[in-house]
């Protein structure tokens, strides 16, 4: 098949040549029943050939080297919420279940696929009010990282709160720093007595402000031992307003962390709470 | 002789138990206790020694601070 050779308007008394035939007159649109017919017809096709397919309505335009559709495929879609997509030929991917976000996947045949994203935040797992010398709280697993918030809290004798992983009392098992400043670092210590040392208060109602946070990093997996970083203070303190730095690690075992203990080194707990969060 | 309570939270079943310290947690919280009580006995000590070593030497906490700095 001959090139198009563009536009050309022919004069009274023209002769139609061959060349003029295939070049002008034959470069409309093709008409075949499917490309079958197509390519037995049309066996040298040329760039700019256009062809319409019946089977397909489609409209196709060689480019030089292949068929190329145009317009006027049939649309594959077909549902509501249904998208156009593309695998060795055009698709639809239907719309995923409420909630769920559309995520890359070069498994998937069209790329793409519908999947519940990843939920993230915090979840509240537990909320325990602080009794007596020491309060043990169970913890849950199949989050990442526990965030520990002890609240509003102060005990009979002014002292410091300790934490203990999985009743675990053996000192030797939790290295950490603690720094106790207000104004100026006061003390700073290393491996206390038998858990973490988390917060430390004075005692009376006044104190009821008390804050401290724990995190625990990768609580839930049992092939690693677990890191600990807290940090609150004194916040109403009469004297002194005294902020509280630990970080530290549990060498005891490799198991997830099932339970944690809140010990108050002098006294007993007059108040407070201990929420629990589980973060994903 | 009462020993001190101590609670358990049961997360799973919201189940808290107030009780008495066993022997074992007992004897433990003691031996803690009789820690605290040696730690805050030698850091009075210490605190003592350095009041007397400022009057020794005539100085003030904040001007010791001051010499060190």
């Amino acid at each position: 098949m001959a090139a198009g050779q563009g536009f050309k308007t022919f004069a009274t008394g023209d002769v139609l040549t061959a060349a003029d035939t295939n070049g002008y007159l034959m470069q409309g649109v093709w008409v075949f029943a499917n490309s079958t017919a197509r390519d037995a017809a049309v066996t040298s096709p040329q760039e700019g050939n256009t062809c319409y397919l019946k089977d397909t309505d489609q409209i196709l335009v060689y480019s030089g080297s292949a068929w190329v559709v145009k317009s006027g495929g049939s649309s594959p879609l077909t549902t509501k919420g249904d998208l156009y997509t593309y695998s060795t030929a055009d698709a639809r991917l239907g719309v995923g279940t409420n909630g769920q976000v559309l995520t890359a996947d070069s498994t998937a045949a069209t790329g793409i696929k519908w999947a519940t994203g990843s939920s993230g935040g915090m979840t509240l797992l537990s909320t325990t009010s602080l009794s007596g010398s020491s309060t043990s709280i169970s913890v849950g697993g199949g989050y990442k990282n526990l965030q520990i918030y002890v609240k509003d809290f102060y005990a009979s004798s002014a002292a410091d709160i300790t934490m203990r992983i999985n009743s675990d009392t053996t000192a030797s098992n939790y290295h950490q720093l603690v720094l106790r400043a207000a104004g100026s670092i006061q003390s700073y210590v290393t491996n206390a007595a038998d858990g973490f040392d988390v917060a430390g208060y004075q005692t009376g109602t006044s104190q009821a402000d008390n804050f401290t946070q724990v995190t625990i990093y990768d609580y839930d997996q049992a092939t690693t031992k677990k890191a600990v970083v807290a940090s609150g203070g004194v916040i109403n303190g009469a004297s002194t307003k005294t902020s509280f730095l630990n970080t530290g690690t549990y060498q005891g075992t490799i198991a997830a962390v099932t339970n944690v203990t809140f010990v108050t080194n002098g006294g007993t707990f007059s108040a407070g709470s201990v929420e629990i969060y589980g973060v994903k | 002789m009462t020993k001190p309570m101590i609670r358990i939270h049961n997360t799973e079943t919201d189940e808290i138990i107030d009780r008495e310290m066993n022997e074992v947690e007992f004897a433990h919280y003691q031996s803690i206790q009789e820690l605290n009580n040696k730690r805050q006995i030698e850091a009075k000590e210490k605190e003592t020694a350095k009041s007397a070593l400022l009057d020794r030497l005539g100085i003030t906490a904040d001007e010791a601070k001051l010499l060190l700095a």
